[in-house]
C-alpha cells in the first residue's frame, strides 16, 4: 500500500510506505517529453520524484492525501502527478470512446482520495470529475472520494484503510 | 488605456502551442495586448498587470487533465495580492488539449470558473481547443484560426463568448496520425517505436 501526502502523516500504518511529497524535492514539469522519446520511462530531471513515480506505477493499493484548491489538487500534489509522466506512452488509444495515451507497466489500483480544505459544494463536484478523468490515465480501477477536514484526515485514513485493506 | 494582458501557463511558455495562439490572436486583436509568460518567479509581476488591466486572457495547455501546476500556482498568488487591490479585469480563457475531444478541457474550465467567480472576476467565456497540438500544422488550421479571430472581435467589444473547435476527422485516423508523429519523433531521437512502447519505468 502507498500513501501518497501532502501533510506530515504522525500515523503508522505496517503495511504501507507513506511519503510526504512536501518533504521531496519535486520539480514542475518542463514538458520535453524526453519521458516518451528520449529516455522512454525515464524522467530526465533527476530529483526525488524518479523514487516516486516507479513506486506510483508498482502500487495496487493506493491512497491520495491533498489538499483541494478551486476543485483540482493543490499545486505539490499537481506537480507530483504531472511528474507522472513516464507512466504513459507517447501513442494514442481510443478508450471508452475518447482518445488517451497507452500505459506502460502500471498495475491496475484500488485507490481512497482523500481531499481536505474545501470551500464549497461546487469544488467537490469538480474534484470528483477530475479524479474520474485521472482514473483513465493513472489505471485506477475503482476508487473513492472523501472529502475531510484537515484535522480529521489521520483518523479518516486509518478507518478507511483499515475498512478496506486490512481486515483481519 | 484599454489594454489586454495575456498570460501563458503552459510549462514550456516560450516553445509551446499556447504561444502559437498567442501570437496569432494578438495579430488579429485590434486592442492593444501584452503577452506573459508565467514562471515560478514572475507571479506577483503578472499578477499585478492582470489586477491593473481592463481585460486578460489566460491561455494554457491542458496538462494531466486540467490546469498546468504552474498556472494554479499562479492562481493561489493572485487571490492572494487580489486582497489589496479592488480592480477586477474581465477574464478571457483560451485552452487547448493535446486529445481531439475538445470535451477534455471541461474539468479545466471549471476549475477556472470556480476561481473566477470566488474572486469576483467578471467571465468573458472559453475558446476550449482540441487536437490543439496538430491543428495549426494540419488542413484544418483555418478552423482554428477563424475561431481565434471570432474570439479577438468579442474581446475587443467586451463580450461574453464561449466557443470550441477540433480537427474534423475520426478519432481512429486522429490516433494514427498522431502514433505516427510521435515515432517520427522518436526516431529523431534513435528511439524504435519497439523502444518508445517500453515498459519498464525506471
Amino acid at each position: 500500500m502507498l500513501i501518497l501526502t501532502d501533510k506530515a502523516i504522525e500515523l503508522k500504518i505496517e503495511q504501507a510506505e507513506i511519503i510526504n511529497i512536501n518533504s521531496k524535492i519535486i520539480n514542475f514539469c518542463t514538458s520535453c517529453f524526453n519521458c516518451w522519446t528520449k529516455t522512454p520511462g525515464s524522467c530526465v530531471i533527476r530529483d526525488d520524484q524518479v523514487l516516486i513515480y516507479p513506486k506510483i506505477a508498482m502500487a495496487k493499493e493506493i491512497v491520495y492525501i491533498c489538499r483541494v484548491k478551486y476543485g483540482c489538487y493543490d499545486v505539490p500534489f499537481k506537480a507530483m502527478l504531472e511528474r507522472c509522466l513516464p507512466l504513459q506512452q507517447p501513442f494514442l488509444r481510443v478508450f471508452q470512446q475518447e482518445t488517451h495515451h497507452e500505459l506502460r507497466g502500471v498495475e491496475t489500483k484500488d485507490a481512497i482520495i482523500i481531499g481536505y480544505g474545501v470551500e464549497a459544494e461546487e469544488e467537490k463536484e469538480i474534484f470528483k470529475k477530475l479524479v474520474e478523468r485521472n482514473a483513465y490515465n493513472l489505471n485506477l480501477g475503482s476508487y473513492k472520494v472523501i472529502f475531510a477536514i484537515e484535522s480529521e484526515v489521520e483518523e479518516i485514513l486509518l478507518k478507511e484503510v483499515s475498512e478496506k485493506w486490512i481486515k483481519q | 488605456m484599454d489594454k489586454t494582458v495575456i498570460i501563458n501557463g503552459s510549462h514550456r511558455a516560450p516553445l509551446s502551442n499556447s504561444r502559437r495562439y498567442t501570437k496569432y490572436l494578438m495579430k488579429v486583436l485590434k486592442t492593444e495586448s501584452e503577452e506573459f509568460l508565467l514562471n515560478k518567479n514572475n507571479y506577483d509581476e503578472v499578477s499585478k498587470e492582470l489586477l491593473f488591466a481592463q481585460k486578460a486572457i489566460l491561455i494554457f495547455p491542458l496538462y494531466v487533465d486540467c490546469i498546468p501546476s504552474i498556472l494554479l500556482g499562479f492562481l493561489n498568488r493572485l487571490e492572494k495580492l487580489g486582497e489589496k487591490y479592488k480592480n477586477r479585469p474581465t477574464v478571457y480563457i483560451i485552452i487547448n488539449c493535446g486529445f481531439i475531444e475538445n470535451e477534455q478541457n471541461e474539468v479545466a474550465i471549471s476549475i477556472m470558473e470556480y476561481f473566477l467567480k470566488k474572486n469576483s472576476f467578471k467571465y468573458g467565456g472559453v475558446l476550449s481547443i482540441g487536437s490543439g497540438e496538430a491543428i495549426m500544422d494540419s488542413p484544418f488550421r483555418g478552423l482554428v484560426t477563424g475561431k481565434i479571430k471570432k474570439f479577438a472581435k468579442a474581446i475587443e467589444r467586451g463580450e461574453t463568448l464561449s466557443i470550441k473547435t477540433h480537427i474534423p476527422i475520426s478519432k481512429w485516423f486522429f490516433v494514427k496520425a498522431g502514433n505516427k508523429y510521435w515515432s517520427l519523433k522518436g526516431s529523431s531521437h534513435g528511439k524504435t517505436k519497439i523502444e518508445m512502447q517500453t515498459m519498464e519505468i525506471k
